[in-house]
């Protein structure tokens, strides 16, 4: 057993970044970051005053005209030396990306690799942003559509991919011109903090990008704010659609508020058995199912009992062996869910699944810890069977590592469950079948569809989907969408007399 | 001790490159040897190279889209340990074949993640198969230089 060093090695007191300065905050008020593995604090986040959000909005207002006219070649080279130094300090926040939230070094390696990847398509701003134009659209009259940058966004990020997530958008948003203010989750603020540092050493003009650790006091100031031009917004389905959406949208403000999931990985008989158990596991377990596109009801088709019989024993043999422990202990597959809170909800819909009737046939309240660390964030997998559309298990969006196995007579009637749920996140299917698969794709409503894929998320140059209660807004996160986010469109016409 | 996970088995994996460079090192450096003298210098480069060329190959490859749960069952430290400690009784075509089972054991652990890592992992089934067929080809060289000192 080999545990990686701890980068954090004591209790690190977190401060704001505004106007290219790093302030400590005014608020008396701080909250534990603790190491959900070892349960030892690990920082002190300061959960910011108004006042403290409403000076980085002024310093990413004022330091909006400047940097709207730099080049968008410019521009772009600041990402490169961001990307450079994030290259090299790769390890270093992908280990905090551990100690934070509790997922493994591999899963956290992902992460800091996703996020990367959309500094570089951001990098390609000078083509990305171009317009169009079409000469003589009369005698004489030509006509071009050119895309200007608005102003100052923000973003408020969750707690589940905190260095990741943040860029979905403001790599987007500062290459094409605009500011921005990065408001992390005050249960996982430090990989952002390192992030800041590195866009500090890369040398952004200050005001560009500023962060203001904090809670609901500061993201109010975001929603309401009237020279905050945009909200990006990653959380659950009711802080997204009745708070950041309404509120911002009132405050005639852009959103996009990508929210909460109930995803379903649709498994045919034809399909390769020994692949597809494979990637169930990563697509239920992942990241200790507290991914937005984890697989969280697996539906298997057909009347064939031998088939269903042999795929679901695959599944339990494979999932009672997952060795669960600390992230930077090099052996472990699973690491302990974010937060005590977060393990006693997920606790409390297994307890729910039990009353409604479905069969427990893998019990994740028994476990066994690699390395002794406390019991407190842990759980292992659990797999529920014979369970029903209309259980809560199979409704809710449970974030944590739950399978429910649900039966579908034929492909229809599992398009049909999908389509039922209010969420439309993302949806799997499994099979040899080309036809089975277009007609999934074609019919399915989701944002995010995986073909052979238990994980359907989008690399950075595609958006990132979703839609029903799981997106609320009209453009996504990542690539051509977040061009469109960031950028007003504006239309000339010229004659020459 | 099994490898269950990419990160155990890329820690693995800089480990034996990181001995190996070592021990070609330290085989360059002793005059008993010189007559490899230029072939272990490379070969030592080589070995820092790859390192940090598989390092960027995982690094680009993982995602959190990769499956890692993925278990990489029948995988074991013990089985690709190598012996690279030098006593004064190696002669020179002791060193030599010494080498040629340092590559042969390193090709093989690269073989094996190569074709754990394919269903699910290709990029790095495919990087890692590429050092393997350098291995294999570092050790015809060692056994072409031990038949020529033979002969020679």
């Amino acid at each position: 057993m080999t545990v990686l060093e701890e980068p954090i090695k004591e209790v690190i007191t977190l401060r704001n970044y505004i106007n290219g300065e790093w302030v400590g905050s005014e608020s008396n008020v701080f909250r534990d970051v603790v190491n959900p593995a070892t349960m030892k604090p690990i920082a002190k986040v300061p959960i910011s005053k108004a006042e403290e959000m409403e000076r980085a909005v002024e310093a990413a207002r004022e330091a909006f005209p400047k940097w709207r006219r730099t080049p968008p070649l410019t521009r772009a080279r600041y990402l490169f030396r961001l990307k450079e130094l994030l290259e090299e300090k790769f390890e270093e926040i992908s280990r905090v990306g551990v100690m934070e939230h509790g997922k493994t070094i591999d899963e956290s390696r992902g992460e800091t690799r996703r996020g990367i990847e959309n500094v570089e398509v951001a990098m390609g701003i000078p083509s990305l942003m171009m317009g169009y134009n079409l000469e003589d659209i009369s005698r004489g009259i030509d006509e071009y559509a050119i895309r200007q940058p608005l102003g100052v966004f923000a973003c408020i990020a969750p707690f589940n991919f905190p260095f990741m997530v943040p860029t979905w958008f403001m790599p987007y948003a500062v290459a094409t011109g605009n500011t921005y203010i990065i408001k992390p989750s005050p249960w996982t603020p430090i990989s952002q903090t390192k992030f800041i540092e590195l866009i500090d050493e890369a040398g952004f003009p200050p005001g560009v990008i500023n962060m203001v650790q904090g809670d609901v006091e500061a993201v109010n100031v975001l929603l309401r704010h009237p020279d905050v031009k945009g909200i990006s917004f990653v959380g659950s389905t009711r802080v997204g659609r009745d708070v950041v959406y309404k509120e911002a949208a009132a405050h005639g403000k852009r959103v996009q508020a990508q929210c909460g999931a109930k995803n379903f990985v649709v498994v045919m008989s034809d399909t390769a058995i020994d692949s597809t158990v494979a990637s169930v596991m990563s697509s239920f377990f992942g990241n200790t199912g507290q991914r937005c596109l984890s697989g969280a009801n697996l539906v298997i088709v057909g009347e064939d009992d031998a088939f269903y019989q042999r795929l679901l024993r695959q599944v339990v043999e494979i999932a009672s062996c997952i060795r669960i422990g600390y992230g930077l202990d090099e052996s472990v597959q699973m690491g302990p869910l974010q937060a005590e809170v977060r393990k006693k909800q997920v606790l409390g819909y297994i307890e729910k699944g039990l009353e409604e009737g479905a069969k427990l046939v893998l019990d994740g309240r028994k476990f066994k810890i690699l390395g002794g660390y406390p019991e407190n964030c842990f759980l292992g997998p659990s797999i529920f069977e014979d369970v029903t559309s209309d259980m809560v298990i199979a409704k809710e969006e449970i974030f944590g590592p739950v399978m429910s196995v649900l039966r579908a007579k034929n492909l229809d009637e599992a398009i049909e469950m999908i389509n039922s749920s209010s969420y439309g996140n993302a949806a799997s299917i499994f099979t040899d079948s080309g036809k089975a698969s277009q007609k999934f794709q074609y019919e399915v409503q989701c944002g995010n569809i995986g073909i052979n894929v238990g994980i359907a998320a989008p690399m950075a140059f595609f958006p990132f989907g979703g839609s029903k209660d799981s997106f609320f807004g009209d453009l996504h996160g990542q690539g051509r969408d977040a061009i469109e986010f960031f950028t007003e469109k504006k239309i000339v016409i010229v004659r020459w007399f | 001790m099994d490898l269950y996970t990419a990160s155990a088995i890329m820690s693995l994996y800089g480990k034996l490159e990181e001995q190996s460079a070592r021990f070609y090192e330290d085989l360059a450096a002793n005059e008993r040897y010189s007559e490899g003298g230029e072939v272990f210098l490379a070969f030592a480069r080589e070995d820092k190279r790859h390192r940090g060329m598989m390092l960027r190959a995982y690094q680009e490859t993982i995602t959190d889209a990769f499956e890692v749960v993925h278990s990489f069952s029948g995988l074991r430290e013990s089985d690709y340990r190598i012996d690279t400690e030098l006593t004064e009784d190696l002669s020179y075509s002791d060193i030599l074949r010494r080498a040629a089972e340092v590559e042969e054991r390193i090709y093989r652990f690269c073989v094996d993640v190569s074709e754990k890592s394919r269903e699910l992992l290709d990029d790095l089934s495919h990087a890692f198969e590429g050092v393997a067929e350098r291995k294999a080809s570092r050790r015809l060289r060692l056994e072409s230089l031990l038949e020529e000192h033979h002969l020679g």
